[in-house]
């Protein structure tokens, strides 16, 4: 998945994001890292990969689905 | 007569009067050219010689030649092709086949060139002469009339190549092995040969290069000639018989070969260019934004995080820092970069 900032277009591997624990983990182990070899603001490409993992990313329903399902057992 | 011959039989010849020994002499010839004369009309000359068994072995065998089916219509078209000087030949696996429908073989092309299959194509391009030998009538004076052609002689074409010692390096792969050889003429019609197979069943026509085996040679230039790079090909005793299959078709375009690459260090930690593997040509800002994660492996076999492509620097920068290769064609393809296909070679970004 490609965000594009400025001159710049970063490729964010898709395996990564689909295997993620959650949204917040995902912006906040790589968010730091990406930016500071890129150059560009922790701010800004946090939201970028926020944006990204919420079009990527499983949605939240079928994550929790197998632990409602025990729940209601 | 009966007698006579119940008297002889007991004592054998020996004991017979001479003048029923004549009789009987006689009635035997009579009763062998009777023999003979059935054997003769039924066609058995074993038989004949056998003493009567019928149908023994002169008949079977046959050695077909029935000329009777060839039809040669030699009226000309309007618009008769004749093959021009070849441009390009595409290489490929002596097994290869294709199909002889020219809509589906350009289509299919692309993938055939980045494939590593049995259907794998070399596109060679940039010929720029052709010097060709043999290809003529051979005859043979062996014999009481004088010479009869007897077929061709050898064919063989040496194709001069505009490039440089890195593909002379690639082609050396290739050096003196039998493959199969389509020849792509400056019109841009390509030329092979079809033949019957047998798919699911049913018989199916296929298109296939001209078998021939290939040599590489360079000569280096000197005060008088430029350097040359050639690719001689040596068709083989199948040659007559493929060309009486002759298939050809215009392509759309001509296809290109594949450049092998590698990663090389960039201006800093993490950044990295895409080159050539022999000569260092910078392919990373061509492709610029198409270059993708799923492009790059580590040697843990991992893609990376993230790659990034500036376009003010026409560098990429890989997240995490490691030691990456660039993937093979294929992959490169999935991701929109076709004519580029990256060697088993890491390089510590």
């Amino acid at each position: 998945m490609k965000i594009k900032i400025g001159l710049k277009s970063i490729d964010i591997s898709d395996s990564l994001i689909k295997g993620s624990k959650s949204k917040e983990a995902f912006v906040k182990e790589n968010a730091e890292v990406i930016a500071k070899a890129n150059g560009l603001d922790v701010g800004l490409l946090s939201g970028k990969l926020g944006e990204v993992y919420d079009l990527l990313a499983p949605p939240a329903e079928t994550k929790e689905a197998p632990e409602q399902k025990k729940k209601e057992k | 007569m009966k007698k006579i011959l119940k008297d002889c039989k007991k004592g054998g010849l020996i004991g017979c009067r001479n003048r029923d020994r004549a009789k009987f002499m006689g009635f035997s010839m009579l009763i062998l050219l009777i023999v003979s004369a059935l054997c003769y009309l039924t066609g058995d000359l074993a038989g004949m010689f056998a003493g009567g068994s019928i149908n023994v072995a002169m008949a079977l065998g046959t050695v077909i030649a029935d000329c009777s089916a060839r039809n040669a219509r030699t009226g000309r078209d309007n618009c008769p092709k004749k093959e021009d000087g070849t441009a390009g030949l595409i290489i490929t696996k002596l097994s290869a086949t294709y199909s002889t429908d020219p809509d589906t073989f350009k289509d299919e092309i692309q993938a055939h060139i980045i494939s590593n299959g049995v259907d794998k194509m070399w596109p060679i391009m940039n010929i720029i002469n052709n010097e060709g030998s043999g290809g003529d009538s051979k005859t043979s004076d062996v014999g009481f009339s004088g010479p009869k052609p007897v077929g061709i002689n050898p064919r063989g074409v040496k194709y001069r190549i505009d490039a440089g010692d890195c593909l002379y390096k690639e082609l050396m792969e290739l050096d003196k092995l039998q493959v199969r050889v389509f020849r792509v003429d400056q019109e841009g019609y390509i030329y092979g040969t079809a033949i019957i197979r047998k798919s699911g069943g049913s018989d199916a026509e296929m298109f296939r290069g001209f078998d021939a085996t290939i040599k590489i040679t360079r000569i280096e230039g000197n005060g008088n000639d430029p350097y040359a790079l050639y690719i001689d090909v040596y068709y083989s005793a199948n040659y007559e018989k493929e060309l009486k299959t002759l298939h050809g078709f215009e392509l759309d375009e001509l296809p290109e070969g594949i450049v092998g690459v590698k990663l090389a260090k960039g201006s800093d930690s993490g950044k990295a260019l895409v080159v050539s593997a022999c000569s260092g040509t910078d392919y990373t800002s061509i492709f610029g934004e198409q270059w993708a994660a799923t492009m790059f492996l580590n040697d843990g076999g991992q893609q990376p995080t993230s790659v990034t492509y500036d376009a003010e620097t026409n560098e990429l920068t890989f997240t995490p820092t490691a030691n990456y290769r660039v993937r093979n064609a294929l992959a490169l393809d999935e991701g929109g970069i076709f004519g580029l296909d990256g060697v088993d070679e890491f390089t510590s970004i």
